[in-house]
């Protein structure tokens, strides 16, 4: 390596995480520059190491478990399979899974039993049908998933009246159920470049978030500010307007190849 | 796995909760280290830990037995980390928390010599470096706090956060970049 190091490769040499470090090293040992710009960079941190963690004594983990303990449901004797467990935690995710397969069996008979069309474009066989099946569902499951939280959601900003101290157990139960589905859905929505469901499913995260460490019983004042807070988050307007936004996606997807016909 | 981890484990699927209170009472350290460091504020720390362990619980089933529990636990409690980052952001407490967890990391710069001058240092070394890390986004944060002070690789920072191991190195590079930007000043004057 002739070239001066960049910063970026001074980092990883400096974590020990440069996959090929011994042409860097080589350079190092023959420049100056180089050198001193990895002992400064070391010297910038250095710092850092003056922070310490406070101290929790040797009886730390039996106070954790005091304080969690009351809160540990309980667990059945495992009679179940892991596969079953599984299974069951992952139902819709198996379900997309299910509906997929069935889809392409049910696209791999129609190829064989229908009659082909006498004009076929493989590029868009190959590309668009598959593609366009595998989005379907995920927005199916997406938008199956935004209206269980906006029903969710819903709730609670209608909660309240002569009810207070309002439990918000099982809202709190739903949204942390709904948060492990949320951040799968939103870093899929992320990967695929589709920014809409993306930052709907992160401004929902964090209402659900909100309302999962919130506290388990609310006074008529606490739950007035949560109402209120959603209300100024407009996660719920957001879930409808993106819900009606794909609904017109789809209709002017289904209008256009009727339109091409005519 | 540590050596009763694994035993520990199998008992606690089966409803054990003495099996997973001996889980509870090995691993909360640790867990409490990496919180604090994340989170930068005590009290969080604390809550974040329970709420590993609770979560840890819940999904006993999906723990697979190749991995080592406290691997396991460890990439919980760093999601249950940056969801309390998150969550403290949304609320717009996160000035208001920086100031906590400013208090906090004061009482935690160590000052071997008691003059007062030295006490002022120290303190104003604290109040920098907690501003340099509040600095950081919640992802930059994380990366950058398991890569620096728990010595996690890059390849792992990535599977525990979900993102791939490239837009890990990239946080952790934003990460050190901001942070040489704020600290100088500070390494110079120790140089």
């Amino acid at each position: 390596m002739s070239k001066h190091l960049t910063e970026d490769e001074m980092i990883l040499l400096h974590y020990k995480e440069m996959k090929d470090s011994a042409s860097a090293r080589r350079h190092l040992d023959s420049c100056d520059e180089c050198r001193a710009g990895l002992e400064a960079l070391a010297s910038d941190l250095a710092p850092l190491g003056q922070l310490e963690v406070p101290q929790r004594g040797a009886q730390y983990g039996a106070q954790v478990w005091e304080r969690i303990a009351p809160r540990l449901e309980a667990r059945p004797a495992r009679t179940t399979s892991r596969l079953d467990s599984i299974v069951v935690r992952h139902r819709a995710v198996w379900a997309i899974a299910a509906a997929m397969i069935l889809m392409l069996a049910a696209g791999f008979l129609a190829g064989r039993l229908l009659p082909r069309p006498t004009v076929v474009d493989p590029a868009n066989v190959a590309q668009a049908a598959p593609g366009d099946g595998r989005e379907r569902i995920l927005r199916a499951a997406v938008d199956e998933h935004l209206q269980r939280s906006q029903r969710m959601l819903v709730d609670l900003a209608n909660a309240g009246g002569t009810n207070v101290p309002l439990d918000v157990t099982r809202s709190q139960e739903r949204a942390e159920e709904l948060l492990s589905d949320n951040r799968l859905y939103r870093q899929t929505a992320a990967q695929r470049g589709d920014a809409a469901a993306a930052q709907v499913l992160d401004d929902l995260e964090r209402s659900l978030l909100e309302i999962a460490r919130g506290p388990a019983k609310l006074s008529a004042a606490q739950l007035a500010e949560l109402q209120q807070r959603l209300e100024r988050q407009g996660v719920i307007l957001k879930i409808r307007l993106y819900g009606s936004g794909q609904k017109q996606h789809e209709r002017a997807a289904t209008r256009e190849p009727a339109d091409q016909q005519i | 796995m540590e050596p009763n981890d694994g035993d520990a484990v199998r008992r606690a699927v089966a409803g054990d909760t003495d099996a997973y209170r001996a889980l509870v009472e090995r691993h909360s350290r640790p867990l409490f280290r990496l919180a604090y460091r994340m989170t930068g504020n005590e009290q969080d720390a604390e809550d974040v830990v329970q709420e590993s362990f609770l979560r840890a619980w819940r999904r006993l089933d999906e723990f697979e037995s190749r991995a080592t529990f406290g691997t396991w636990i460890y990439r919980i409690a760093a999601n249950c980390a940056l969801d309390t980052l998150r969550a403290r952001q949304r609320q717009g407490e996160r000035q208001e928390e920086s100031g906590l967890a400013g208090a906090d990391f004061l009482l935690s710069v160590p000052s071997a010599d008691p003059q007062p001058d030295r006490i002022a240092q120290s303190a104003q070394t604290a109040r920098r470096m907690n501003e340099a890390m509040a600095g950081l986004s919640d992802t930059e944060r994380a990366a950058f706090v398991m890569r620096h002070f728990e010595e996690r690789s890059i390849e792992e920072i990535g599977r525990t956060l979900g993102v791939k191991e490239n837009a890990a190195k990239q946080s952790i590079f934003r990460a050190v970049r901001k942070l040489r930007r704020a600290l100088e000043p500070l390494a110079s004057t120790t140089r």
